[in-house]
């Protein structure tokens, strides 16, 4: 009878701290997921960024444009995996992703796509060296990053 | 209340009072938002505070920083003869009062210097001379332009805050005379002595070219 308590005792000692651990595990990945979501955000910012500082000269470097473009094309329909279930507002982590994105997975993925349909011509009329379409064309991609941010992003 | 109105502010301190009040706001509202106005703001008010710095120089009596700054034991002396009820009436600011001006004017220099530098998460909006830096950084002094908004709103809680306080307890209105330009003391007080028309001239050239070579990034031809 003792013998079991105490093998009772040991169980529940094992089971609460295989939870804690698991727990603390779960907060360890969901960490490592949003910091590298948001190295992944901010090399696109960077990016957009560069694209806009080289648009504003008279013969902007189209070749250097293009490849961020890529950069841009090539993350965006990554983003969605970005997103794993935990890692969230409730991570515990300092995250501005808001719930709507989990809630509403299919307007997130339309946002998603709508970004790397616009990057993809955004790329497209950098390697065609049309400097006025680029131009335009980065407002777009701009705005993609804004409506998508304004839903599912906190300020 | 016997003394006939005497003139305290003149009018371009008047303008200038309202138009940064205005801009401030503008600029508050469009955050994040509308970036083309939020800009536009941010260029008029540099504008506006080099204007009022000449002021301090060259404007009429009571806009000028020799006649309103002054040290801790002046500060010090008008608190005490104020808590007395003893405070001389003046035309222009208070010693304390002072302190006020010279604080907003600095805060939100900085603040519309930083916003220069400034870009938003996307990279994509960002200020005028947001691409002579890094994104990092860029986005280190937008964090910056956040904060110190707040240092901004301080101070003009503070400012409305010190309106109501003379209102009710010391039954001053500050607020009429920043409007008329004129107050009605109870005794003779030496009024606004007013500046010349060309430096009024001089002045408004210096924050129009401060406020357009802000929104051309400083970048000449």
């Amino acid at each position: 009878m003792i013998l079991s308590r105490s093998l009772l005792s040991a169980a529940v000692c094992a089971a609460a701290l295989a939870m804690a651990g698991g727990a603390a595990l779960a907060a360890v990945n969901a960490k490592a997921v949003i910091e590298t979501r948001q190295a992944n955000f901010k090399s696109m910012g960077k990016a957009m960024k560069t694209m806009n500082d080289g648009l504003k000269a008279d013969t902007p470097d189209m070749a250097a444009i293009a490849a961020n473009a890529a950069t841009i094309r090539g993350l965006a329909p990554k983003i969605t995996t970005w997103f794993p279930k935990g890692t969230g507002p409730e991570a515990g982590v300092k995250t501005e992703a808001k719930a709507e994105i989990w809630t509403d997975p299919a307007g997130f993925a339309a946002a998603a796509r709508r970004l790397e349909t616009e990057a993809t011509k955004l790329e497209t009329l950098a390697r065609a060296s049309d400097v006025a379409g680029t131009r335009a064309q980065v407002r777009v991609v701009g705005g993609t990053c804004k409506g998508c941010h304004d839903k599912f992003k906190q300020d | 209340m016997n003394e006939s109105p005497t003139p305290v502010w003149d009018g371009p301190t008047r303008l200038f009072h309202w138009a940064l009040a205005v801009l401030v706001l503008v600029a508050w509202l469009t955050a994040g938002e509308q970036m083309t106005l939020h800009r536009g703001a941010g260029y008029a008010i540099l504008g506006l505070v080099a204007f009022r710095v000449w002021w301090g120089f060259a404007g009429g009596s009571t806009a000028r920083f020799s006649q309103f700054v002054r040290g801790p034991s002046a500060i010090r002396s008008y608190l005490s003869a104020s808590r007395q009820g003893q405070a001389p009436e003046r035309a222009g600011h208070n010693p304390l009062g002072a302190l006020s001006v010279i604080a907003l004017l600095g805060i939100v220099a900085l603040q519309a210097g930083l916003g220069l530098f400034a870009i938003d998460e996307d990279g994509f909006e960002g200020g005028p001379l947001s691409d002579r830096i890094d994104f990092d950084l860029a986005r280190q002094i937008a964090e910056w332009h956040e904060l110190s908004f707040r240092l901004v709103q301080a101070l003009v809680v503070l400012h409305l805050a010190a309106i109501v306080y003379y209102v009710f307890r010391k039954r001053e209105d500050l607020l009429r005379p920043m409007v008329t330009g004129v107050r009605r003391f109870s005794g003779p007080v030496q009024g606004l002595v007013r500046a010349p028309l060309w430096r009024l001239a001089v002045g408004a050239g210096i924050g129009l070219a401060v406020a357009f070579a802000a929104s051309r990034g400083f970048k000449l031809g």
